[in-house]
């Protein structure tokens, strides 16, 4: 028989039974001498201040692998899940389960889908690479002068979006054919005007439910 | 000229867009259990990388104070000295729009940064980081991606994150909440960028994860999100001068007064009038205006609206509140205000 509190194999002639559980004669013992509860009940008939150091306690207790330290680097696993940093690369393979468990909670995944990094090559140190980073550089000026160049774009995006919606209000749009409304279509989603698409799809379905390629 | 001197776009919500790209080096302890021959490691092979480069190199402990004041006003650093050591590396390019900081919080951080909503920064900071990740033996794991000492900055190692100005949305009931919800389907996450922050509507929207999404996909769900808050904001806005058009007006005028004559000035003060200046100038500027401009004895830009903020957001962001509230730094930060404002007269 197996000890019900410690565990340990109790021989039949040597069991105790109590409340319906088997115990070996130490366990007994202790729990007569109020070493070991009875029961959860007796947790809860405990006084306030009692329960209240218990539960305080047990942030202290020691699992085991906390005294886990990095090879390499010597951090240890409390001041990882403590701090939530790491001292080196090792540290990934000595404490990899417990990483993955911050990086599922911090995170919301352990799943990398992000690019591989630029080929590395140890003998372009030398080689600066001056065109590529100059327009790198550059970009941060240019971002000015682009965005000139991408109002004008959306300045004639917006246009071409009044011209439609006008035709839409003024009952034009039977005029437009198939592939001009698609045209529409696609100029009122990248004006982000979501309303108009909306009723130029509506327009498109219903053509294409009538089998009209065209209205006359 | 400086990035924050261009006007951007849709500068009238978006303050500014940064991207910032981590990297360690393989075979060296990571910042929390470097030695001082580590960082010199760093910083040769760093030094070796950026060689050629049309970049200013700044040693963390040989900035003179010009230069520190220089590095604040661009927003490269945040108080004087506070972040730097002996050990680290500040190379920044003439406009302070692209900084690399080395031996910071990871060996390498690149960052990016425009005025107004400008999401270019993450390919510029990542083109960048790809120039060093080929010159540079960079620690990468099949698994988890880039490995970075701080673990919310292990896979991509980037983040992007746009300063925005919501005072349109604060000013709804539970529109704050809304907002944060809908950054939490997109992964990103809204934050104050220092304590009440919030009660002048600045806010930081700011990718969250950097596992489980691609960099591209971080790149279009800021780009919906951010254009999804910007058009509510204009909304809001809208809405709350048209409903009251003569109070607003008012405020708008007083406001500016304030900011042009007083003189003892407190942050969330001036943080509070722009915020009301922003809303009846969006106003102004919409087709449902029904005030004449010319109406009005002054002008004021979005870049110079922004110009202030920025400047004050980055003293609150850096210094601590006690400094912030003597005197003497009121009466300087309205000063400070005057001169900027002198530029729009």
């Amino acid at each position: 028989m197996i000890c019900s509190k410690c565990g340990g194999y109790v021989p039949e002639n040597d069991l105790r039974i109590f409340n319906g559980s088997v115990m070996c004669a130490n366990c007994f013992e202790e729990m007569c001498q109020g070493k070991i509860g009875k029961s959860m009940d007796d947790f809860f008939n405990l006084p306030l201040e009692k329960k209240a150091g218990m539960i305080f306690n047990m942030s202290n207790l020691d699992f085991g692998n906390s005294a886990l330290t990095c090879p390499k680097c010597g951090t240890s696993l409390k001041e990882i899940e403590t701090e939530k940093r790491v001292g080196c690369i090792e540290c990934f393979n000595t404490f990899g389960n417990a990483i993955s468990k911050i990086l599922l909670k911090e995170q919301g995944s352990t799943e990398y889908l992000g690019r591989t990094p630029a080929k590395y090559d140890p003998d372009s140190k030398a080689d600066t690479k001056a065109d590529e980073v100059e327009e790198i550089l550059n970009s941060g000026s240019k971002a000015a002068s682009g965005n000139e160049a991408e109002d004008k774009e959306s300045a004639n995006i917006t246009d071409k979006t009044d011209e439609i919606k006008e035709s839409f209000y003024e009952g034009k749009i039977g005029d437009f054919s198939i592939e001009e409304l698609k045209k529409a279509l696609e100029t009122a989603v990248k004006a982000e005007d979501y309303i108009l698409a909306a009723k130029i799809r509506d327009e498109l379905n219903s053509r294409k439910e009538g089998g009209n390629d065209e209205v006359v | 000229m400086r990035w924050y001197e261009n006007e951007g776009k849709d500068s009238d919500v978006v303050i500014m867009t940064t991207a910032v790209v981590s990297r360690s080096l393989n075979g060296t302890p990571f910042v929390p259990k470097m030695k001082k021959q580590d960082f010199d490691h760093v910083k040769e092979e760093v030094d070796s990388a950026m060689k050629g480069l049309p970049m200013e190199r700044l040693e963390g402990g040989n900035i003179d104070l010009t230069k520190m004041e220089q590095l604040m006003r661009d927003r490269v650093l945040m108080t004087e000295g506070a972040e730097l050591s002996e050990n680290s590396v500040i190379y920044t390019d003439e406009e302070s729009s692209l900084n690399v900081f080395v031996n910071f919080s990871e060996h390498i951080s690149v960052e990016a940064r425009s005025a107004g909503f400008d999401l270019g920064v993450t390919d510029r900071a990542e083109k960048f980081a790809s120039v060093l990740e080929s010159k540079l033996d960079v620690s990468f794991s099949e698994k988890y991606g880039f490995l970075n000492s701080n673990l919310v900055d292990t896979g991509t190692g980037l983040r992007i994150f746009a300063m925005v100005c919501i005072p349109g949305i604060c000013r709804n009931e539970r529109g704050v909440e809304v907002v944060s919800k809908r950054c939490q389907q997109y992964d990103w996450k809204l934050a104050a960028p220092f304590k009440r922050a919030g009660a002048a509507g600045i806010f930081f929207i700011l990718s969250d994860a950097m596992l489980g999404v691609s960099e591209k996909e971080m790149m279009e769900n800021g780009r919906q999100l951010i254009r999804e808050i910007i058009d509510l904001e204009r909304r809001c806005r809208l809405e709350i001068a048209g409903g009251n058009t003569a109070m607003h007006e008012d405020l708008y005028a007083r406001a500016y007064g304030t900011l042009k004559f007083a003189t003892v000035q407190q942050p969330l003060e001036i943080l509070t009038n722009l915020s009301n200046i922003r809303i009846f100038k969006n106003y102004l500027e919409s087709d449902q205006a029904k005030v004449e401009t010319e109406d009005l004895p002054f002008k004021i830009s979005w870049k110079t609206i922004n110009i202030i903020t920025g400047e004050i957001c980055r003293e609150c962001m850096g210094d601590r509140p006690r400094n912030r509230a003597i005197p003497a730094a009121n009466k300087k930060r309205a000063r400070t205000v005057k001169e900027f404002l002198k530029g729009d007269d």
